[in-house]
């Protein structure tokens, strides 16, 4: 046998922190002789504020997962301190390495980072395998089928992969016997070298002792999937589920931190809703809504892939310019929930506290921010999110944003979320303000979404008098609401060169909606004539029809009609 | 542009010595004659044309043509509290040295900065050779106007009306206006004035939009808030010597909880569709749900009405009945108790309904599609939040989309929110 024929392996941790449904990680296994997982962790990065302790937290829990199953099967996990770019030629050169392999990462900074890997690797005589895994669609097949360009509407985007093959059905879990094959060796100081660190270890002074409340790794990913799967009622009756107030707490079987870490693989997560929906309903097709969230989650990998400036209003092709105030203090209020609302602090504190809050809760915090009260860009709450929510990743925490800051992807922006009268719709009780701004736990249910209305006498029975116990509210909801609407409507009538009255128009129709897919004979229905320009500005290739024959592009590029 | 090019090359001398581009001596290009330049330099967005004034003395002369100064915006920022650029200062000291006299059309935007509001009243007290058609006082975010003093406010605003004398669109939103200077409007510019918008203007009082009324009499569009809107207001919109009126845009904000707002006779109303029978009405309220005692109790003839904040079924049910111009309805929220009845009036009631919007309400899906089967193929924006339609016995939520598609006449789906 010679040196040639001899195969070290490398699989490259990032997201997909598990050993289920893993391709990448079996081509590494595959007739090596030995093989090494490695997790890559910067510690730098660490002591920068953008990410916070319970997002490490969920990291390290999910890493020591990892190295505990691992360890079942007589191996380990490697956590190298460092930056991929100067970790790999050490490793390549101390392991002898042939073969390296990781999952593939559709976003744009990942796609750069790994050309430059895979590169290197080549100068090293390494083998560099990639698969597909943590997304259900690979996302340039479907810009393949939208002619290049991302489906900028969520129907749009459905009907798409509704004409895809079904995703690909999930891998097994990586079993003892692949491990046998290629032994993993083990040094006798790898745990003084490569274990997973403290978050003391990182920088964090005080961390908190006690159970998180989303405890990270692929154990609990799995155990919860089963939860999720065996409240057969919902699925059953599959209604839209309505929120309740109790849907506002952390939920026991809530999955969306273990798809974005890649504890859970979103092919088991769709299989398996899909084969139990099959088995409960015996209809031949389930519906697109079973599969919500998965889907929203593809729709923003798929509008990312290839827009570096996806995460940022200046540069971005599908982003509307909007004149957002800078305005820092009031930023800062919001960020650290004392807004003097108490619905919007109560979110604000459970996503400090915990890291994740109902998307519903989502909503409301966005709007307030954005277009609803403050004003404030929408890149300003991306970075917050970022920090604290342990399930935004990239792609789906801007592209929300910018979805809820009606920002992008074509929405209305007439409907705003009451920081008031939508929190209590929820949940009349105010039992989630109470637990989570507990200074107005004794107020009495009329006055705990509005404490400032509450006569004095109530707000000192209470304890908690507003302007000394509490924040005053920040600002005059009416008054903002009406402002913005008039701000929202400048900017998109300056986009759109509409002049007519009518608020509902103000906001471009795209195309893509009008236009029947190709041979679905039954949702013919275009509104006249159409023709593609590529935009000028910034040639993002959108078109826009406002009435025919004028022609413009939704970044404000103009270009000459025909 | 491109033949009268070729006949100069044509014509110019045969040692023509090759540019780069391949194109004849760069002399040709300074010979261009200036109705050329101007047109090229219409085109060109401002930053360029600057560029292009600095290559020669030609094309500077050029850049100062009256015609490229009719129109200008100031954007007034500052960098703390706005991402966008401003208006270099250099260049706008140009503007009042070189160009005052030429502008005619001008717009203001205005950071949400005290700073950039000071600004927008410096140069406006500057333009005294200025006989201006259109002014607009724009905030962008936060209305900085307000935060100025009054009266260094006024004394800006009023040189350009003492001396325009030929003002026909006026904006100033969110601005501290108030009735004197509102008087020296009218006095210079009764003649020519054909738009107003003052929305949001507190120290405005209804005699003191009423006497632009009486004076007026051209006024085409109008846009103010409710506590200045009187019946002297629209009897004097709608008298003989007025002009029809097209828009009326009237914003319902309250102040505090509880406030209390006058009526408007019907007879107003009436006097003001018989004057001008296709004017519009558009009215958006921001009002607490038990606010709206005074409204809708008698016919009103608006056409474009928005609820930004909850609003009351029962305040929906008062609309059915009332408004029988009702051409466009958006309303932002109502709450947990399904609107079938409400909206099934409505289609009756309303025949030239044509856009609705529903934010977080709830409408059964059998009542929404007997809606749209009665409004039909008349509905060309049909805006309805996923969260809206309940499902029923008749219809679920993955098959709506196709009975309102068919009533409509193409294909539809409800607006959607990411769940993630």
């Amino acid at each position: 046998e010679t040196d040639s024929m001899v195969v070290h392996a490398v699989h490259w941790f990032r997201k997909g922190l598990r050993l289920h449904d893993n391709p990448a990680l079996q081509e590494a296994l595959a007739g090596a002789d030995t093989a090494r997982c490695v997790y890559v962790l910067d510690p730098w990065f660490a002591g920068a504020a953008k990410v916070g302790v319970n997002r490490w937290r969920f990291l390290l829990e999910s890493l020591e997962d990892l190295d505990a199953s691992l360890r079942k099967l007589n191996s380990r996990l490697f956590v190298v301190q460092g930056q991929p770019a100067d970790v790999f030629p050490r490793l390549f050169k101390e392991w002898n390495v042939t073969r390296l392999t990781f999952e593939y990462d559709s976003e744009p900074y990942g796609k750069d980072r790994d050309g430059a890997i895979i590169k290197m690797a080549q100068e090293f005589g390494v083998e560099t395998i990639v698969r597909h895994s943590h997304t259900l669609y690979n996302p340039d097949r479907v810009l393949e089928m939208n002619g290049g360009n991302p489906p900028l509407t969520f129907k749009r985007f459905q009907a798409l992969v509704n004409r895809l093959e079904l995703p690909k059905k999930p891998l097994p879990t990586v079993t003892a016997e692949q491990l046998a094959g290629c032994r993993t060796q083990l040094a006798d100081d790898h745990d003084e070298r490569y274990s997973v660190p403290s978050l003391e270890e990182l920088g964090f002074k005080n961390p908190g002792k006690g159970a998180s409340v989303w405890k990270g790794g692929e154990t609990e990913a799995l155990e919860r999937l089963g939860k999720h799967l065996d409240r057969k009622a919902w699925v059953a009756n599959f209604e839209r589920p309505r929120i309740k107030a109790h849907s506002l707490f952390a939920s026991a079987t809530g999955l969306s931190p273990y798809l974005c870490f890649g504890c859970l693989s979103c092919r088991v997560f769709y299989h398996h809703l899909r084969e139990l929906y099959l088995k409960l309903r015996r209809r031949s097709s389930p519906p697109p809504s079973l599969f919500g969230q998965l889907l929203w989650r593809e729709f923003f990998y798929t509008a990312a892939t290839n827009n570096p400036n996806f995460d940022r209003m200046e540069g971005n092709p599908i982003c509307v310019q909007i004149p957002w105030d800078h305005n820092p203090e009031a930023l800062a209020k919001w960020a650290e929930g004392r807004t003097g609302f108490p619905w919007i602090d109560a979110i604000m504190t459970q996503l400090r506290q915990e890291g994740w809050v109902h998307h519903l809760a989502r909503h409301a915090v966005a709007c307030f921010l954005t277009r609803g009260d403050l004003w404030i860009s929408w890149e300003e709450g991306v970075k917050v999110f970022e920090e604290l929510l342990l399930d935004a990743d990239w792609s789906v925490n801007a592209g929300s944003w910018m979805w809820l800051s009606c920002s992008s992807f074509f929405q209305q922006f007439f409907h705003c979320y009451c920081p008031v009268g939508f929190g209590r719709r929820i949940d009349p009780n105010g039992d989630y303000i109470r637990r989570y701004v507990p200074q107005l736990k004794d107020y009495p249910d009329r006055y705990v979404y509005e404490p400032w209305n509450a006569p004095e006498a109530v707000q000192r029975a209470s304890g908690c008098v507003v302007g000394v116990d509490y924040p005053k509210p920040m600002i005059n909801h009416a008054e903002s609401t009406r402002l913005n609407i008039e701000r929202m409507k400048q900017v998109y009538q300056q986009l759109s060169h509409y002049r007519g009255l009518s608020l509902l128009a103000s906001v471009p129709t795209i195309q893509e909606e009008a236009e029947p897919l190709l041979s679905d004979d039954s949702q013919a229905g275009s509104s006249g004539k159409t023709d593609t320009q590529t935009c000028a500005v910034w040639g993002c290739g959108l078109f826009l029809l406002r009435p025919w024959p004028e022609v413009f592009c939704l970044c404000g590029g103009v270009f000459l009609t025909c | 542009i491109y033949p009268q090019c070729i006949r100069l090359r044509r014509g110019s001398s045969e040692k023509a010595v090759q540019g780069s581009f391949g194109l004849d001596a760069t002399a040709e290009w300074g010979c261009l004659p200036q109705e050329i330049l101007l047109q090229i330099f219409q085109y060109l967005p401002l930053l360029d044309r600057a560029f292009a004034s600095q290559v020669c003395k030609g094309w500077n002369q050029a850049f100062h043509m009256p015609e490229l100064w009719r129109c200008f915006e100031f954007e007034l920022n500052q960098p703390a509290s706005s991402y966008l650029k401003a208006t270099h200062p250099d260049l706008i000291k140009q503007i009042i040295t070189r160009h005052s006299n030429h502008l005619q059309y001008v717009s203001f935007k205005v950071d949400s900065s005290t700073e950039s509001a000071e600004a927008a009243c410096d140069i406006l007290s500057q333009l005294v050779n200025c006989s201006l058609k259109t002014l607009g006082l724009i905030s962008t975010a936060r209305p900085s106007f307000m935060e100025l003093p009054k009266s260094h406010f006024i004394s800006a605003l009023t040189v350009v009306f003492v001396n325009s004398k030929s003002l026909s669109s006026l904006k100033i939103d969110d601005t501290p206006v108030d009735d004197p200077s509102l008087k020296v409007l009218v006095a210079n510019n009764s003649d020519t004035l054909k738009l107003l918008k003052m929305s949001s203007c507190p120290h405005v009082s209804p005699a003191g939009i009423l006497c632009v009324a009486d004076q007026c009499h051209g006024l085409r569009e109008l846009a103010l808030n409710y506590h200045l809107l009187s019946d002297d207001l629209l009897l004097a919109l709608s008298s003989e010597r007025h002009v029809h009126l097209e828009h009326l845009r009237i914003d319902v904000v309250s102040e505090n909880p509880g406030q209390q707002f006058h009526t408007i006779k019907k007879s107003s109303w009436e006097a003001m569709v018989r004057h001008s029978p296709k004017f519009n009405l558009v009215m958006y309220f921001f009002l607490y749900e038990d606010e709206f005692g005074p409204f809708f109790r008698d016919d009103v003839p608006v056409t474009h009405l928005y609820f930004g904040r909850s609003v009351s079924k029962e305040v929906l049910g008062r609309v059915g009945l009332t408004c029988a111009r009702l051409v466009e309805l958006v309303v932002c929220a109502n709450g947990l108790r399904p609107l079938d009845e409400e909206l099934i009036r409505i289609a009756e009631r309303c025949q030239h309904l044509s856009a609705i919007g529903l934010g977080e309400c709830e409408v059964s899906c059998s009542a929404f599609v007997e809606f749209v089967r009665m409004c039909g193929r008349r509905l060309s924006q049909l805006s309805i939040m996923e969260e809206v339609l309940v499902p029923d016995h008749k219809y679920g939520l993955d098959d709506i989309h196709w009975e309102v598609s068919k009533h409509l006449g193409r294909v539809w789906f409800p607006d959607m929110m990411p769940t993630w």
